[in-house]
C-alpha cells in the first residue's frame, strides 16, 4: 500500500461517525420510510442517517415494522366492495347501455372504422337498390306502348342521412384534437 | 389522466371499474391513512405501534372482534368514510372535472391523499389552516393573546419538523436545540416573517424559507448566537386540535429509544465527531455523491472555514476543498471518476462495514446514506457507474491537488 492510499484512508477513515446527541423523532423517521417528507427535510434527515449508526438501526427496524403493520392491517379492514354494494338502477343500466353503444359506433378510436363501415354500406344499398330496380323494371310489352320507366333510388335517403352523421363524427373528432392541442 | 378515471367519470361505476379501483388505490389509502397518524403523532414511538400491531395481530389470530382499538378505529372510519366518498359520492367524478377545467393541478394519488387527510381530520373532529395562513395569522393578528394561541399552534404542527430540520443542519445538544426551537417559534417568525413574507415565490414552503434565514443570522461556527442559546420559551406547543385528538395517545418521549441510547453510550458505541467541521464536511460529500456542482461562493466559504481550522481538521477540510475544487474543473467523465473515488473511501472507511446489508445503489441516487458501511469493491463500483477507471490516476490528481491548495493556502 502506498503512502498516498494510507494518507487518503487516515482522512476518510470515522468521516461517516459523529456524536449526535439529538435524533430525529419516530415520526420523522417513520415519514421518512414512506419518502414522505418534503425533499427539503428528506436531504437533511438522510445526511443525518448517513452519520448515526442508532438511526440507520431504528430505520431498518422502522421499515420492517411498517411493511409488516401494511400487510396485516390490509387483511383486517372490511372489503370495499361488500360494504358499498353495486347500486344498480334500470335507468343507470339504460345510461350504460347507450354510453356503450355510443362508444362503440362513435368514439374516438373508431372513426376510420366507421369511415369504411360507411363506405361498404353504401355500396351495399345501392347494389341491392339497383338489383330491386332491375327485377321491378315491368317487362316490354308489344301490344301496349310502354309507359316510361322511372327506377326508385330509395337508397340515396338512408345513405345521405348516414353520410350526415359520418360527417358530424369526424367534426367531433377534429374539434377533440385540436382541443388537445 | 388514467384511462380508468375517465371511464368511471363518463359511464359511472360498473363491477369491472369498481374491482380495478380498489385494486389501484386501495393500498395507498390504507397506506396514507398509517402515514397520517404518523404524522400526526398518533403512531408517536415504538410502543403506540406495537400496540398497534398486537391488536391487528390479535384480531386476525381469533378472528372474532375483541375491544376495540381507539387508534384501529380511527383507521377504519376514515378508512370507510374515503370509499364512501368514492363509491356514493362523485370524488373521481370531482378530480376528472377538476383537471379539465385546470383547478386540480396534482395527480390522482395527491388527490386522494389531500382527501384522506381531509377524512382523517374530520374524523378527529378538527379543521385546519395551511401552513401558510398558519404563519400569516401569527403576524396578522393583533392581540396579544390570539399571537400566542397561533404561536402555541404553530409549536404544535411544526416543531418536530423544525427540530429535525435544525437538529440535520448541525449536531446541537438537546438544550441548544430546545432554545432554538422556542426563540424560532416565539421570536422569529414575528420578527422576520413580515419582510420574508414580500419574497416568498409561489410553491415556497414558509417553514422552510424562515429556517434558512434562521440558520443564516443566528448560526455561526457550529453554536447558536448567545441570544438564542440564552432564550427560554414560554409558550407551549398546543396540540391543534382538541376534541378525539386529546384522547388518543400522545407520546413526546419515546422512553425505550433512551434507554436504548444509554447503553450504546455504555457500551462505548456511540461515535465521537472527529472535529467540528465534520458537519461541513458531510454535505460537501453528500452533494459530490449527488453530483451537486460546488459554485465559486460556496469554495470560497470553504477556504475561509479552513483558515479557522487547525491540524487533521485543517487536512480533512482541505481534502474536501481539493476533492470540491477538482470537480469544477473537471470534464463530465472526470466528474464521475471523482465520485468513483469517493464512494469508494467513503463506503469503506467512513463508517464500520454492515455486511448484511443488501447493495441496491445506483448512480443516479448515490448518496451518503446509500454508501455508508457498504464497503464496495472497486468492482462494484464501476459496475454501478458503468465504467470503468483508473484509481491510481484519480488519487495522484486529488494529491496533486491537495498539495497545490497546501501551498496556496499556507
Amino acid at each position: 500500500m502506498s503512502q498516498d492510499d494510507r494518507f487518503i484512508e487516515e482522512i476518510f477513515r470515522g468521516e461517516l461517525e459523529m456524536e449526535h446527541r439529538e435524533h430525529p423523532s419516530f415520526s420523522v423517521l417513520w415519514q421518512y420510510v414512506s419518502r414522505r417528507l418534503d425533499s427539503e427535510l428528506s436531504q437533511k434527515i438522510s445526511l443525518h442517517i448517513a452519520s448515526c449508526s442508532k438511526c440507520v438501526a431504528d430505520l431498518e427496524e422502522i421499515k420492517s415494522e411498517q411493511a409488516s403493520l401494511l400487510t396485516e392491517g390490509s387483511r383486517l379492514l372490511p372489503d370495499p366492495l361488500e360494504s358499498f354494494p353495486e347500486k344498480t338502477t334500470y335507468a343507470a343500466r339504460g345510461r350504460a347501455a347507450l354510453a356503450r353503444w355510443s362508444e362503440l359506433f362513435f368514439g374516438r378510436k373508431v372513426v376510420l372504422r366507421h369511415v369504411l363501415i360507411y363506405a361498404m354500406g353504401s355500396l351495399v344499398l345501392f347494389g341491392a337498390n339497383a338489383v330491386i330496380n332491375k327485377l321491378t323494371e315491368p317487362p316490354p310489352n308489344p301490344i301496349i306502348s310502354p309507359e316510361p320507366y322511372t327506377p326508385n333510388w330509395w337508397a340515396l335517403w338512408p345513405v345521405l342521412v348516414w353520410g350526415g352523421l359520418l360527417a358530424l363524427h369526424i367534426v367531433f373528432i377534429a374539434i377533440w384534437y385540436w382541443r388537445r392541442r | 389522466m388514467e384511462r380508468l378515471l375517465e371511464d368511471i367519470a363518463a359511464h359511472g361505476w360498473a363491477k369491472e371499474s369498481r374491482e380495478a379501483f380498489v385494486r389501484h388505490y386501495d393500498r395507498e389509502i390504507g397506506e396514507t391513512i398509517l402515514h397520517l397518524l404518523a404524522e400526526y403523532g398518533l403512531i408517536g414511538d415504538r410502543r403506540a405501534l406495537r400496540s398497534l400491531k398486537s391488536y391487528i395481530e390479535s384480531r386476525l389470530r381469533e378472528q372474532r372482534a375483541g375491544p376495540e382499538h381507539s387508534l384501529w378505529e380511527i383507521v377504519e372510519e376514515v378508512y370507510m368514510s374515503i370509499y364512501r366518498e368514492v363509491f356514493e359520492k362523485k370524488l373521481v367524478q370531482d378530480y376528472v372535472t377538476g383537471t379539465r377545467d385546470g383547478t386540480v393541478k396534482s395527480d390522482f394519488v395527491g388527490y386522494l391523499r389531500g382527501a384522506v387527510r381531509q377524512r382523517l381530520l374530520d374524523a378527529l373532529g378538527a379543521g385546519e389552516k395551511s401552513e401558510k395562513e398558519l404563519f400569516d395569522a401569527i403576524i396578522d393578528s393583533k392581540k396579544p393573546d390570539t399571537i400566542r394561541k397561533y404561536v402555541s399552534e404553530a409549536k404544535g404542527r411544526y416543531s418536530e419538523k423544525t427540530r429535525s430540520y435544525l437538529l440535520c443542519s448541525q449536531s446541537l445538544s438537546s438544550s441548544s436545540l430546545r432554545a432554538g426551537t422556542d426563540y424560532f417559534f416565539e421570536q422569529f417568525i414575528t420578527q422576520r416573517y413580515p419582510a420574508l413574507r414580500a419574497n416568498l415565490k409561489p410553491g415556497d414552503s414558509v417553514l422552510y424559507r424562515l429556517l434558512e434565514a434562521f440558520i443564516a443570522e443566528n448560526y455561526k461556527q457550529a453554536t447558536f448566537s448567545a441570544d438564542v442559546l440564552s432564550y427560554v420559551g414560554n409558550i407551549p406547543a398546543s396540540r391543534p386540535h382538541p376534541h378525539r385528538w386529546a384522547t388518543l395517545a400522545y407520546h413526546e418521549d419515546d422512553p425505550e429509544s433512551s434507554d436504548e441510547e444509554e447503553k450504546l453510550e455504555r457500551a462505548g458505541a456511540i461515535a465521537k465527531t472527529k472535529d467540528w467541521a465534520q458537519d461541513e464536511r458531510l454535505r460537501w460529500w453528500d452533494g459530490m455523491l449527488r453530483c451537486c456542482l460546488p459554485q465559486t461562493a460556496d469554495l470560497s466559504e470553504l477556504t475561509r472555514l479552513i483558515a479557522g481550522l487547525q491540524d487533521q481538521a485543517q487536512r480533512d477540510t482541505k481534502l474536501c476543498l481539493a476533492c470540491a475544487a477538482l470537480k469544477q474543473e473537471s470534464a463530465l467523465d472526470q466528474k464521475d471518476d471523482l465520485r468513483m473515488f469517493l464512494v469508494y473511501y467513503l463506503s469503506n472507511f467512513g463508517a464500520p462495514a454492515e455486511p448484511d446489508k443488501p447493495i441496491q445503489v445506483t448512480k443516479d441516487s448515490l448518496c451518503l446514506e446509500m454508501i455508508r458501511g457498504r464497503a464496495l469493491s472497486w468492482e462494484q463500483i464501476f459496475k454501478i457507474f458503468g465504467r470503468e477507471c483508473n484509481p491510481t490516476r484519480i488519487k495522484n490528481k486529488v494529491r496533486q491537488k491537495y498539495e497545490s491548495l497546501q501551498g496556496s493556502l499556507s
